[in-house]
């Protein structure tokens, strides 16, 4: 058995979608997947593996605790006996879990985005911990090859079959009902409403492009957000609310479909991106996608990230870059100027025909190249590679020590006072 | 004592304990407590006969109970509805061998229904609230369950009402396929939501608990067991309670999917009964203290 630990809430994450993928394709090649989810609340499924409700406040109290039953359980003979533990989440919940995975003694195959680099010493010791380090960018691998870590790159996967593209009949009506015209310009953005994604930034591009194009923007977001952006203030601000419509997170998948259905171009201004789906989706479902030029979003947008040849979407330049509290890895600014230009290169190439062939086409290409069948035979691999590993012996569980901040008598330094008296 | 006043005293007790036996011979006993919800439990007994399936409706007998409804404020705002005038359409469904019966004070649910299972004498009971609507068969195929004497309690599968929008799910979902306890040992209606026919939800098997709202049980192990525990007060965990108490005799406790029914979730409130005050914080720490060592997660086994 598998214990595979995710996002699983079904209101709508990265995570969440490369989870359900991942457990299916294990499910696919025999395993038996039991899935600590967190945020699951018991939700139906037909899914061919299991789920566990995970109480996303309390996860990292009760995910070592569903562990270590389970290996009791496994050890009872109750269920069978678990083979490794496939976690895949942000590197400092990774951190937690291996915190405790070792003690428990079970191989641990990590999977993980590296949004930005480089990559600080300390997460380089938690993915050294791994039994298997598999980061989701090519981006990511370098930076831990940077870093001495080592790893490898798992291609996660996208279903192109559900994400389709539109038919032209389909499009124009769809349009027609959202209320848009042909001499609109309708941008979609997906993106968290948080600090990385940059929301600011992309209303300034669309303030800006809005200048020479009649600019329709629809945001799919967390519109209520208590670290994120006021999102009507802002766009009351920045002179753009009658060109802004918003979404919320968790749209059923057909709901989201027909906004990439819509939609002209797909814009995400963030500053760092471990891997960003949502790039891979607009590919998919033909629209085109106009992106900061940085960290692992280069290489949805070339097919050659190194010598940038290839290109199969529109890269905005960045402005500045800031060192972040987020493992001290940098922030790319987007300058909001080169969005606009962008957006304008894209209306052009889209009126004199040529934004099929030179984008969109290559891009659903490179869409259809992302299989899961891949992602799962290499997820598969790597979990029978660490089986045959040895395990790690498990540390003793350090008792007794009294935390140093408590107040304990200190003994009374003689050569000290000795000094003070002379 | 003298001989003829102990005689007479023999002579008296015959009568009277064929009078305490008033469903001798009879099969089940089916226990509806109400209190305020008299159109939901005129439905409910509505419901048994096609719930009896093939089983022979003259080895049943339905025991009602209004646990102290007090006087109703009639809609024109002035004149009281009495108790009594609230039963009428209940008695009416009642068969003349079916009991109705009424406590002036009420009893709380745990108290109410211990009352209630007393007036018969049935081997079987079926502990049936006003809000359940039990289907067709549904009663046999719990029967049928209690063929295996390892069983000490049988729960159904309840759905949420065709017309009822839930915040788990829309009409016509799971409302209830058996009680199961998270890692913090926490119960809860595992598969709540799911649709009726998927292959987990239809699962026969052992569980931890059920609900109260329909559970059917054996006559013997209620009276070992001292029927529902009245430290929970006006209700909530007694039921979980129970069936904790069932597996600590060694006897097991099924849910029966082929049994269903749909369940109108506090129908009793829903129809204006003032049943307020569930102290669910004080029972769970009731039912953990009480519990503590049979007390385990168990979610993993239906999900």
């Amino acid at each position: 058995m598998i214990i595979f630990v995710s996002d699983f809430d079904l209101r709508g994450s990265g995570y969440m979608n490369i989870a359900i993928a991942a457990c299916n394709q294990l499910a696919k090649h025999g395993h038996e997947v039991t899935a600590l989810g967190i945020g699951y609340t018991g939700n139906e499924h037909n899914w061919d593996f299991q789920i566990l409700p995970v109480n996303t406040r309390q996860a990292f109290v009760h995910i070592p605790a569903m562990i270590q039953n389970m290996k009791a359980l496994s050890a009872g003979g109750q269920i069978p006996s678990i083979e490794a533990l496939v976690v895949a989440l942000d590197i400092p919940m990774q951190e937690r879990i291996l915190s405790f995975e070792q003690r428990a003694g079970i191989p641990y195959v990590g999977i993980f985005p590296i949004e930005s680099g480089p990559l600080c010493q300390s997460w380089a010791n938690v993915l050294g911990l791994m039994s298997k380090a598999l980061v989701i960018s090519k981006f990511g691998l370098d930076q831990m090859s940077e870093a001495g870590v080592p790893g490898a790159y798992i291609p996660i996967g996208l279903d192109t079959e559900a994400w389709r593209r539109p038919t032209k009949k389909e499009r124009a009506k769809l349009r027609e009902s959202m209320g848009f015209t042909d001499d609109q310009l309708v941008v979609l953005t997906v993106a968290d409403n948080q600090e990385r994604k940059n929301l600011s930034a992309g209303m300034d591009i669309i303030a800006e492009a809005s200048k020479e194009i009649d600019v329709q923007w629809m945001l799919v977001t967390r519109i209520f957000s208590q670290v994120g952006w006021k999102l009507d203030d802002m766009a009351i601000e920045k002179g753009i609310m009658d060109r802004f419509m918003k979404f919320e997170r968790g749209q059923s998948f057909d709901r989201l479909w027909t906004l990439y259905a819509c939609a002209d171009a797909f814009l995400l201004p963030s500053k760092a991106e471990g891997l960003c789906m949502p790039i891979v989706e607009a590919m998919a479902a033909g629209v085109p996608v106009l992106a900061t030029d940085c960290t692992a979003v280069t290489e949805h947008l070339f097919e050659n990230r190194e010598t940038r040849e290839g290109g199969r979407g529109f890269p905005m330049e960045t402005a500045f870059v800031h060192q972040d509290p987020w493992g001290n890895s940098m922030r790319h600014y987007v300058d909001f100027e080169s969005g606009a230009r962008q957006l304008a290169e894209l209306w052009e190439m889209k009126k004199d025909g040529s934004l099929e062939d030179e984008i969109i086409k290559p891009a659903r290409a490179y869409a259809e190249s992302r299989t899961w069948d891949k992602c799962g035979a290499m997820l598969d691999e790597a979990i029978r590679e660490v089986m045959l590993k040895p395990e790690p012996v498990p540390l003793a569980p350090i008792a007794g020590v009294i935390p140093p901040t408590i107040p304990q008598i200190i003994p009374i330094q003689e050569e000290d006072l000795d000094e003070q008296e002379e | 004592m003298s001989k003829r006043s102990r005689r007479r005293n023999r002579q008296r007790n015959k009568p009277q304990q064929k009078k305490q036996t008033p469903s001798a011979g009879t099969l089940l006993d089916i226990c509806v407590p109400i209190y305020g919800e008299f159109g939901l439990a005129r439905k409910a007994i509505e419901h048994i006969s096609g719930a009896l399936g093939g089983l022979n409706p003259d080895h049943v007998r339905v025991y009602a109970l209004d646990n102290g409804t007090p006087d109703w404020i009639a809609e024109d705002g002035e004149s009281k509805v009495t108790p009594e005038e609230m039963a009428a359409p209940v008695k009416e469904v009642m068969r003349s061998v079916d009991k109705y019966f009424r406590v002036d004070i009420n009893e709380g649910y745990p108290g109410g229904v211990n009352n209630l299972v007393s007036k018969g004498r049935s081997p079987l009971v079926l502990i049936l609230t006003a809000d359940v609507f039990l289907q067709e068969g549904a009663i046999e195929a719990m029967v049928r369950s209690m063929d295996d004497p390892t069983v000490g309690v049988v729960g159904v599968k309840l759905l949420f009402p065709l017309d009822m929008e839930s915040p788990h799910g829309p009409g016509g979902t799971v409302q209830h396929a058996g009680v199961a306890f998270d890692i913090r040992g926490k119960p809860y209606h595992v598969l709540i939501g799911w649709s009726t026919d998927h292959e987990k939800v239809n699962v026969r098997r052992d569980m931890a608990a059920v609900t109260g709202a329909c559970l059917m049980t054996r006559r013997n192990l209620w009276n070992e067991i001292g029927g529902f525990d009245r430290r929970y007060g006006i209700g909530t965990f007694e039921d979980m309670d129970y069936c904790f108490s069932i597996r600590s005799l060694g006897k097991r406790v099924l849910y029966e999917p082929n049994a269903w029914g749909f369940h109108l979730v506090s129908g009793a409130r829903l129809q204006g009964a003032n049943q307020s005050g569930f102290n669910l914080p004080m029972n769970e720490t009731v039912f953990r203290g009480k519990w503590a060592q049979m007390l385990a997660w168990d979610e993993w086994r239906y999900l």
